[in-house]
């Protein structure tokens, strides 16, 4: 019998692959330019859909300033008159970037590979 | 009050609550960091978000204070690199990782190892003929022994300079470890 999948345990396991996945995503975010918090979190959670929880995206750009691969510098906003503090991935976070993407894509191809060869639950039955 | 008075309060409420959890950190940190959540609320407001449901989705304010506040002791124990507040982060984080933890044990290990050497160095300077590195045919060992006629003591005076080296080792090892371990933690969060 197909028993369905717990929504708490669903959700649970979703937000550790989405934790594993912010900081690759984040990175890849502000290679092509820097962004300031609030833009990083809606382009999180809009574009890559990882779900990350409003208030936990200021300290992770803190823990990331602090370990490296992030930089951050006010800047005075013409639009609206606001200062906002932008994030810009620096060289050594660059390269992290890098790494982690090769390393994401590879881990991709192996688990298609492996997921397309034992099939689905549908396929056996 | 009216529903827009309320909602206002409690983006204020709210913000003071951050200030209050965060009133150990430097000034300058501490306003960084609320200027900061200023305007990420002032953001969501005026794209149409209420005042409350913005601080709602922020989570408790004493829960985020805390989050903030080890975010920045990770951060400066990273940049400074100083040796206490290396040790002092690590053992805040050890409840919630498994690599602080062992790092941490690691760490003991490490200076238990440096330190017996030290205090059997200065055990040396007080009683010479029975401290130091023995070895008979059955015993090999740093320390204190009762009949110094039954073993090879191999080192002599050379334990001093091994003390010097195993707590320079020992530091720079650590030191290391440490900075190694709290990049890690820093970014799995």
């Amino acid at each position: 019998m197909n028993k369905k999948a717990d929504p708490r345990r669903e959700a649970n396991r979703r937000a550790q692959w989405n934790k594993g996945l912010a900081e690759m995503a984040l990175l890849c975010l502000l290679r092509p330019a820097p962004l300031y918090g609030l833009e990083i979190l809606d382009r999180l959670n809009g574009e890559a859909g990882l779900g990350v929880a409003e208030g936990s995206i200021y300290p992770l750009l803190h823990r990331l300033q602090g370990a490296g691969p992030v930089a951050a510098q006010w800047r005075a906003e013409t639009e609206n008159g606001r200062p906002r503090k932008y994030y810009a991935i620096t060289p050594a976070g660059r390269a992290t970037a890098t790494a982690m993407v090769a390393e994401w894509q590879q881990t991709r191809a192996r688990l298609d590979a492996l997921i397309e060869e034992t099939g689905d639950d549908k396929q056996r039955r | 009050m009216t529903n827009s008075a309320d909602n206002s309060t409690a983006a204020t409420v709210w913000l003071r609550e951050v200030r209050h959890g965060l009133a150990s950190l430097p000034g300058s940190v501490r306003d960084d960091i609320l200027a900061e959540l200023d305007s990420h609320i002032a953001e969501r407001v005026e794209a149409g978000t209420a005042p409350q449901d913005v601080v709602a989705a922020l989570g408790p304010a004493d829960a985020y204070a805390r989050a903030m506040y080890d975010a920045h002791r990770l951060e400066t124990a990273i940049t400074t690199r100083r040796y206490g507040d290396m040790l002092d982060a690590l053992i805040r984080t050890a409840a919630g990782h498994g690599l602080a933890v062992l790092a941490g044990a690691a760490i003991l290990v490490l200076w238990a190892a440096a330190c017996l050497v030290a205090s059997v160095a200065a055990f040396k300077i007080a009683d010479p003929l029975h401290a130091g590195l023995w070895r008979s045919e059955t015993e090999f060992f740093i320390g204190l022994i009762d009949d110094p006629s039954t073993a090879d003591e191999l080192l002599g005076v050379w334990i001093f300079p091994l003390t010097l080296f195993a707590l320079a080792l020992a530091f720079l090892a650590t030191r290391a470890l440490a900075i190694w371990t709290l990049r890690r933690i820093a970014r799995r969060g």
